[in-house]
């Protein structure tokens, strides 16, 4: 199971559209019995964690079954201004989109595939940052 | 050494000392016992209640149910018990189907499904239109109660967290309700004494009470003296909300007959975790960030004379915008504090809210 962003850095501005695709393999269809797709944020740190989805898609075995497991699945959203992502010290908080499998026999499998939510208008203006991880506001480097 | 099987579980935090499913199926069950317990109650009071109309013989045969056997002569036509059964057993049923109905509700369901639901249920507009101000910028507190009040010098005068009166109420109320309670028991005492059956335990307790009392009374005056003796403090601000990267004039005015050793002005922002330890709940602090505008040292107060000035905030551009969540938030405030002579020391925070760069600004007619 795997989640493709459109933006190879995985930054994104607050207000934009999200594209991703996902796809499932090495499953078969019998053993599936629902697919969650959600984009979201979480934290992480010292507190309890907090957690709020923005979009939510959920696939039960008879969609699954009409639309198959051969082809990526696309998804779109509109992503919020805010929160952005933050990497605070006792705080940190973290935006992904995850996908979680049901199968047949009561077993889970998630994914999360990470992002950053910046400023808006920031990557245009060259200011993209996650505030409190300057220096690792680029995935990639 | 081998297991047994037990009834409870130890919690630590989130985590259990125990499966998952055993915790399910004992709640159901505490949750299931409740409900039928409440049932049986208000079936009983029912019954009993009905069966004493006369009309109603067919019931009366079907539970061969003597009201005059029932029913105390004493509770007869009170009907006081009834009330306080009938009351109890509804409650019990209330608290049981409702127990029963969260637990069941969260079963197969995951986390990410359980928020979408509660995000759908919250947008539904019930009465009021839900404002769309609420979804451009989720989990950033409005802060519309803090523009409410305009400034003498500047546009808003921001509210402090929390007011002098409200450090009052809680001394107020101790002292007022134990020394109302001492002279009351006084009464009883001196009456006694009149009446000549006097009441010698009583007497005797009355001194650690009143000890207690005069205790109470002391740090009621304490705390309205310091509260009435710093004085208010002011603080007005030019602009509100704040943006990362933008300049923004901030007015200061501390009133009072005050000798300060020190006396800051600061901008502060605070990183805020409530998280449970055990059975307890804890909340920590952590300022990430903090601007000192001013730093005086003797500072003289006069009623006449309120110590009054103007700074320039510069709010750097690589900070993070006020977050609230349920258990974390990251909050923003200007804090003045002092050591004060011969009051003691105080510290009043004034929230105000940073919403993130690259918005347009929220326009106000003021």
């Amino acid at each position: 199971m795997s989640v493709s962003l459109c933006r190879e850095d995985g930054i994104y501005e607050g207000g934009r559209e999200l594209t991703a695709t996902w796809r499932v393999s090495r499953v078969t269809l019998d053993a599936l019995n629902a697919i969650e797709v959600s984009v979201l944020w979480y934290t992480e740190g010292k507190g309890d964690t907090d957690l709020h989805v923005h979009h939510f898609q959920r696939y039960e075995a008879e969609q699954i079954r009409r639309f198959g497991l051969a082809d990526k699945h696309p998804l779109v959203c509109l992503l919020p201004a805010t929160p952005l992502s933050y990497h605070g010290r006792l705080i940190r908080l973290r935006w992904c989109v995850r996908m979680r499998l049901f199968l047949n026999d009561g077993r889970e499998i998630v994914t999360d595939q990470p992002f950053y939510l910046v400023a808006p208008n920031s990557i245009q203006n060259g200011t993209a940052i996650v505030v409190g991880d300057e220096r690792r506001s680029r995935p990639g480097k | 050494m081998a297991r047994f099987l037990r009834p409870w579980s130890k919690k630590r935090g989130k985590r259990f000392i125990g499966t998952e499913l055993r915790s399910l199926l004992w709640e159901t069950a505490f949750y299931s016992g409740v409900f039928l317990v409440g049932v049986f109650v208000v079936s009983l009071v029912v019954i009993s209640q009905l069966s004493s109309w006369d009309q109603l013989e067919t019931l009366k045969e079907l539970t061969k149910i003597q009201p005059e056997d029932v029913t105390p002569p004493e509770l007869e036509g009170g009907g006081l018990a009834s009330w306080i059964f009938g009351i109890l057993g509804f409650a019990a049923i209330g608290s049981g189907a409702g127990g029963l109905i969260y637990r069941l509700v969260r079963v197969g369901a995951s986390n990410e499904r359980r928020s979408a639901l509660a995000k759908r249920a919250s947008s539904i507009e019930i009465i009021v239109p839900s404002s769309t101000d609420i979804e451009k910028m989720p989990s950033v507190p409005r802060g519309n109660a803090l523009t409410d009040s305009p400034g003498e010098r500047l546009t808003y005068r921001l509210a402090a967290e929390t007011t002098s009166g409200n450090d009052l109420v809680g001394p107020a109320l101790l002292a007022l309700l134990w020394n109302a309670v001492w002279f009351v028991l006084l009464a009883v005492v001196v009456l006694g004494f009149w009446h000549s059956s006097p009441r010698y335990i009583l007497t005797g307790l009355l001194i650690p009470f009143g000890g207690i009392g005069y205790w109470s009374f002391r740090y009621f005056l304490a705390q309205l003296r310091r509260s009435a003796g710093i004085g208010p403090t002011i603080v007005e601000i030019s602009d509100h909300p704040l943006y990362p990267g933008c300049k923004y004039r901030l007015f200061v005015s501390q009133s009072g007959r005050l000798r300060l050793r020190r006396l800051h002005v600061r901008v502060a922002c605070e990183e805020e975790t409530v998280y449970r330890q055990g059975t307890d709940v804890r909340v920590e602090r952590y300022e990430v960030f903090t601007q000192e505008l001013c730093a005086e040292r003797d500072v003289r107060v006069d009623p006449q004379a309120p110590w009054e000035q103007q700074f320039t905030l510069d709010l750097p551009s690589n900070v993070m915008h006020s977050f609230v969540a349920s258990h974390n938030a990251v909050r923003w405030k200007v804090i003045v504090s002092g050591e004060a002579r011969p009051w003691p020391s105080f510290c009043r925070s004034y929230p105000v809210v940073v919403h993130p760069p690259g918005l347009p600004p929220k326009r106000n007619p003021r």
